[in-house]
């Protein structure tokens, strides 16, 4: 860490020399200050979906819970049980509050929303999980390949696969899989029955089109370092091609794949709403259709809110673990 | 191996259909069976094998699959009742497999006091909830109190806080309601009462409950996985089926699931590999479904009605007849191959079918208002409604006839929708559309701020009229904001006639008279598939709504 400090000869004077003065290390202030930006962000962002929700969601959540035949009296009743008959400010100041003893409020059936958040939580945890190994195992080979055979027939015929994939949508991919992994061949059940192989489909039809753009960007990315003098060097002293890519190219690559894999979540979290339903995986995504089917404020903002705050999590982790394999970037 | 091919490549026309469905105009004539009424009426469903009661297989795990999500399994909380409600609770009273009236439930037996003030229930001997505590008056007695209590915001109480004025626990089996005026759709109200265990209720709390329900049902709760399935373990010590059941007892299999399916792809696949042995049929799948011979086929009635509503408050709607031209102008048969795939039959009058008080004298009656484009037009002209400037759009001192429909955001709607604005364009209406959430045309029926909308009703019981069109309801449910002394006066009859045959007649005199002011436009009743795997479960029966009945139903061991 001091030798990366020190290596900065020019520019940083002043906050080199207040660095030194202060008892914490330069990466531990950095995390701090990282961590103390998303909180801030964290609680702009609750104050700002609390608003939305409320201001722009069509229909009042009170008639969606008296059902068919009830009298004006009961949705007053109702309206009141939710907390809903308070001003604005009220109901946001007392769901802060509440947030912050763990508790976001309860679900139009009465259920708590922290609970069912976090009974949700491992299966789509799983699921991003999985993608995220499956399309880094599959893209970065195969981006990797197609750097090695440069427009010859194999990169080609890759380039035309990873289009496609990016290119259909996650709903068709997964019911193509669906009709004919299921139904056709019976090798793996349509519907979730709670065994690890439910989770093989809605991988593959999550991780296909991240696989296609993980393998793009990693081919882009080495035929750009293939060009460095670094590399020239390395050929230079009579290493063989194939090292070159795997020893030089492909670790130099993996920097922009970890910051591209922290923006991906939030594009599986999305994706997982699609998939899940269609697998009857019981995730984030499921429970976010069915509360905007019930039209259950309480449960989609806490959905809401959880998947931004695991976004900005998961984005604070890449931050953080991104000097430790790119030197180069640490206290920039 | 064959009707497997065939379905998938349904699966891809289905996509290129939707494909191109979001190129044109959706209401074109689609290629689906349009079934008799006949046929509809006769869905009722024998057994699907029938084995000597002793040779009948037991163990395994029957599973159906539905749509939507968990529901809440605190009864005094909930408005829907699902099928998990139904496996793990019973009813003091239940409808006839026919719905003609009402069998014991954990009620033996019931008398109404002579003013119809009170009922006096006599409960079973045996029954107990799967706690093991007992189904007595006390327990009855201490759901009624929390159903009727206003201060939990239970949907029950809107109608019992103000009807039920005591619950008498007299001995150990006999209980008494009494009530504050007669009121006759009590039964149909009571059927849908759930009693819990009073010990059980207090020792989780209401919050709880839900998660850990305990009734008399034939099933106990073993998992709940929110929003993915409910499974049940058979309650061994269960007796007292109803009487449309041969199997009064246990059931037969050793478990029970009801999974939550969101996509109606999964859905249908689910029940083709087997995973599934009960589930409905999405239109789109029906072809397939007959192709297999491994899939039986039942066809059941909705309850209530998909309608066409006028803001009756709103100028012309006010005119009995500018609602009567709109009743001419609208076809049933297009909007029904159109909207709702050929699964839904016209109804021309008030009530469907499959609700208490329906009469064919009155559909029959009701029915001569059809589609008729030169009475339509000979109507509005007669109110001087006519196209002045050549624009097809009829005009009448410089007002244009040109409104705003609002209607769900589903498919099937949007069909609808589309279909009923290229009808009344026929006649010179202009009709603007607009999808909102359900509960946004709510909103608006309640403010008064729609024209016009397309919803739907549902309820067994006739007492959803007073609901729909009484006039104490303009500003909540009645969403045409209808108003008719006369009305008001033979559905306040209706709803306190205790005796079935005389309550028939009332309601009867309300159906003529809704028929001729047409507040609304009666328009469609859904008609549905249930589809079974009948290589895999026997024992099945479904009632005329094609709700399925699993009391006697079994695995057929592989």
């Amino acid at each position: 860490m001091r030798t990366s400090s020190q290596s900065e000869p020019v520019g940083r004077p002043l906050q080199t020399a207040l660095l030194k003065k202060h008892p914490l290390s330069p990466m531990t202030i950095y995390i701090l200050r990282r961590i103390f930006s998303s909180l801030v962000l964290s609680l702009a962002l609750v104050i700002v979906v609390f608003i939305l929700l409320r201001m722009s969601i069509p229909g009042d959540p009170a008639l969606a819970f008296a059902g068919e035949t009830y009298s004006p009296e009961l949705v007053e009743r109702i309206r009141h049980e939710l907390g809903m008959d308070k001003p604005l400010l009220v109901q946001l100041g007392l769901f802060l509050w509440d947030m912050l003893h763990g508790d976001l409020g309860f679900t139009t059936l009465r259920q708590p929303v922290t609970a069912r958040l976090l009974e949700a939580l491992p299966v789509t945890f799983t699921l991003a999980l999985t993608t995220f190994v499956y399309s880094l195992s599959l893209g970065l080979p195969l981006g990797v390949a197609a750097a090695y055979w440069r427009n010859r027939w194999i990169d080609n015929l890759i380039r035309l696969l990873s289009v496609f994939s990016i290119s259909m949508p996650t709903f068709w991919i997964g019911l193509m899989l669906m009709w004919w992994v299921s139904v056709e061949w019976g090798w793996l059940p349509v519907q979730s029955d709670g065994t690890w192989r439910s989770f093989i489909l809605p991988t593959l039809t999550l991780g296909t089109g991240a696989a296609a753009g993980m393998g793009r960007l990693a081919r882009a990315w080495i035929l750009e370092i293939l060009s460095s003098a670094h590399v020239r060097t390395a050929r230079a002293k009579g290493l063989s091609e194939f090292w070159v890519v795997i020893r030089h190219a492909l670790r130099n690559a993996l920097i922009p794949v970890v910051t591209v894999a922290g923006f991906q979540i939030g594009g599986l979290l999305g994706g997982a709403v699609i998939t899940e339903g269609i697998f009857g995986l019981s995730g984030l995504g499921t429970l976010a259709i069915n509360a905007i089917r019930h039209r259950d404020y309480p449960l989609i903002q806490g959905t809401v809110i959880f998947a931004c705050i695991v976004y900005l999590l998961v984005n604070l982790v890449v931050d953080v673990i991104y000097p430790i394999i790119d030197p180069r970037v640490r206290l920039s | 191996m064959k009707p497997r091919t065939h379905f998938v490549t349904g699966r891809l026309l289905l996509i290129l259909s939707l494909a191109l469905a979001a190129c044109s105009n959706a209401a074109t004539a689609l290629p689906t069976p349009n079934p008799t009424a006949t046929e509809i009426l006769s869905a009722t469903l024998a057994p699907t094998a029938a084995p000597t009661l002793a040779s009948i297989p037991h163990g395994g795990r029957l599973i159906i699959a539905e749509t939507g999500e968990f529901p809440n399994l605190n009864p005094f909380l909930t408005t829907w009742h699902s099928s998990p409600h139904s496996a793990v609770f019973d009813t003091l009273v239940r409808y006839n497999q026919d719905y003609s009236g009402f069998s014991p439930g954990l009620a033996e037996k019931w008398e109404i006091g002579p003013d119809n003030l009170s009922v006096t229930f006599t409960l079973r001997q045996n029954a107990t909830f799967s706690d093991g505590t007992p189904v007595d008056a006390v327990a009855i007695k201490w759901n009624l109190d929390r159903y009727r209590d206003k201060t939990i915001a239970s949907p029950a109480s809107d109608v019992l806080g103000d009807l039920l004025t005591d619950v008498k626990a007299v001995d150990e089996r006999t209980v008494v309601l009494e009530f504050s005026k007669p009121y006759a759709p009590l039964f149909d109200f009571l059927n849908i009462l759930e009693m819990a265990s009073p010990t059980a209720f207090e020792k989780w709390g209401p919050d709880d409950f839900g998660q850990h329900p305990v009734g008399s049902g034939p099933w106990v709760i073993k998992e709940i996985a929110a929003d993915n399935h409910v499974l049940f373990t058979r309650n061994s010590a269960y007796a007292w089926g109803p009487n449309s059941a041969d199997n009064k007892g246990a059931p037969y299999p050793e478990e029970f699931e009801v999974k939550y399916v969101l996509n109606d792809d999964a859905m249908y696949a689910a029940l083709e590999t087997g995973e599934v042995h009960i589930t409905s049929i999405p239109g789109q799948f029906l072809e397939q479904a007959q192709k297999n011979p491994n899939i039986g086929l039942v066809q059941g009635m909705g309850i209530g009605e998909q309608y066409f509503g006028f803001n009756t408050q709103h100028p012309p709607f006010d005119n009995k007849n500018i609602r009567l031209a709109f009743a001419y102008a609208l076809n049933r048969d297009e909007i029904i191959l159109a909207g709702y795939q050929g699964q839904a039959r016209p109804i021309y009058g008030p009530l469907a079918p499959t609700e208490f008080g329906y009469s064919e004298a009155v559909e029959t009656e009701a029915s001569q208002v059809s589609y008729d484009l030169t009475e339509a037009k000979e109507l509005l002209a007669a109110e001087g409604w006519t196209d002045t400037d050549g624009d097809e759009v009829l005009d009448k001192g410089g007002s244009k006839m040109e409104f705003r429909l609002i209607f769900p955001p589903d498919d099937a709607a949007k069909r609808v929708a589309e279909t009923v604005q290229s009808q009344l364009a026929d006649v010179g209406i202009k009709v603007n559309l607009v999808p909102e959430e359900v509960s946004v045309i709510k909103d608006e029926t309640v403010a008064g701020t729609h024209e016009l909308f397309l919803l739907y009703f549902g309820l067994l019981d006739p007492r959803i009229l007073s609901f729909l069109f009484h006039s104490d309801n303009i500003g909540s449910t009645n969403r045409t904001r209808f108003s008719n002394a006369e009305l008001d006066k033979l559905l306040e009859a209706a709803d306190a006639e205790m005796n079935p045959d005389i309550r028939k007649q009332k309601v009867e005199a309300v159906l003529r008279l809704l028929i001729q002011e047409h507040p609304f436009i009666p328009m469609a009743v859904l008609t549905g598939y249930t589809g079974y795997r009948k290589d895999l479960v026997g024992g099945l029966k479904f009632d005329k709504l094609g709700s399925v009945l699993v009391n006697d139903a079994y695995l057929i061991p592989k």
